[in-house]
């Protein structure tokens, strides 16, 4: 990975971001990786780069994921590198997404969720969004309280005025 | 909102995370909604109920009732709505007593009905909403009628 991120100085976003996890973990990706997450991305219009990136939301074991899509996905912005050694294909890019969505589950997708919705990566927040209403179709409001495990707290009476309202929505 | 590494719980989830979350069909944005207060309050704001995807509505056995004189004037009336998704699946929605005796329009998810009084009353079927509209025999050359339960409406154009 960091062989194939080197090559990759010669073509435009040559410079390396180093960014930092909630527990100092230390990532190093071109800007070209970087510059995906719109937040990033603007700060490297800032140049508030220098001495790293940190974030403090963000744990190691997360931004790990987080970097590893966003590698995957470097190919789509940096297109022109064609002496970098083939960037990942459509077909491959969309197996890869599938897998990594498929493999989420609970605290993993959630923080998954919060850290891309951070970073500012449209299209990470777009797929693990689509995931939990995926996890949420054909549930009743008790089933994704327990797939979330959400505390329910309406009053009895808040409830089921709720449910009078829309009685057909919760037929089964 | 709760720290992102400490133990944040998906009802803390920031509301514009749960706008996106909206991208539930019908019934299901509307199941969204009744889990807890957190996740109400977002749907309100991503102003569920909206459904990507048209329901088709049916009330052609209200019609058949209706020349049978099975209906009574002032019971409830339920119609079909189809999901286009999966034509297998349908519900059964209710609306208040007296406001459908015909449906002349549908708009951003507000239905045109015509009740008793022949009047027309704006009705969300979603929310419940009704909103009743000036009566038409107020303007010129309208004429309103109701005889027995069937309906006739001229508007004077």
């Amino acid at each position: 990975m960091a062989a194939a991120a080197a090559e990759a100085t010669t073509d435009g976003g040559g410079k390396m971001i180093i960014l930092i996890s909630a527990d100092g973990k230390r990532f190093e990706v071109t800007e070209a990786v970087a510059s995906q997450s719109q937040l990033i991305s603007n700060m490297i219009e800032d140049d508030c780069t220098e001495n790293g990136v940190r974030l403090p939301n963000v744990d190691g074991d997360i931004l790990t994921m987080v970097v590893d899509y966003c590698n995957m996905h470097a190919g789509d912005a940096a297109a022109a590198g064609d002496t970098m050694k083939a960037s990942s294909t459509e077909e491959e890019l969309k197996k890869f997404d599938a897998e990594l969505v498929q493999a989420l589950e609970n605290p993993v997708l959630f923080k998954l969720i919060l850290a891309a919705n951070f970073l500012n990566i449209k299209s990470l927040l777009d797929m693990t969004c689509q995931r939990v209403a995926d996890m949420m179709s054909g549930k009743t409001p008790e089933q994704m309280r327990e797939t979330f495990s959400i505390e329910n707290d309406f009053t009895p009476e808040e409830e089921a005025a709720i449910r009078q309202e829309n009685a057909w929505a919760f037929d089964d | 909102m709760s720290s992102f590494t400490g133990r944040a719980t998906w009802s803390d989830l920031p509301t514009d995370i749960l706008v996106i979350l909206q991208r539930l069909e019908l019934p299901q944005a509307l199941v969204f909604a009744a889990v807890c207060t957190s996740w109400r309050s977002a749907a309100a704001i991503a102003s569920v109920p909206c459904s990507s995807t048209p329901l088709l509505m049916s009330w052609a056995h209200l019609l058949e009732q209706r020349e049978a004189h099975q209906v009574k004037v002032g019971s409830a009336m339920t119609c079909s709505f189809h999901h286009l998704l999966d034509a297998h699946k349908s519900y059964d929605v209710s609306f208040p007593h007296g406001c459908f005796v015909a449906c002349c329009g549908a708009s951003h998810g507000w239905l045109i009905l015509v009740n008793e009084l022949a009047n027309l009353v704006l009705c969300n079927p979603f929310t419940s909403r009704a909103m009743p509209l000036p009566p038409i025999t107020d303007f010129a050359r309208v004429e309103g009628g109701c005889e027995n339960v069937s309906f006739r409406w001229r508007p004077g154009l």
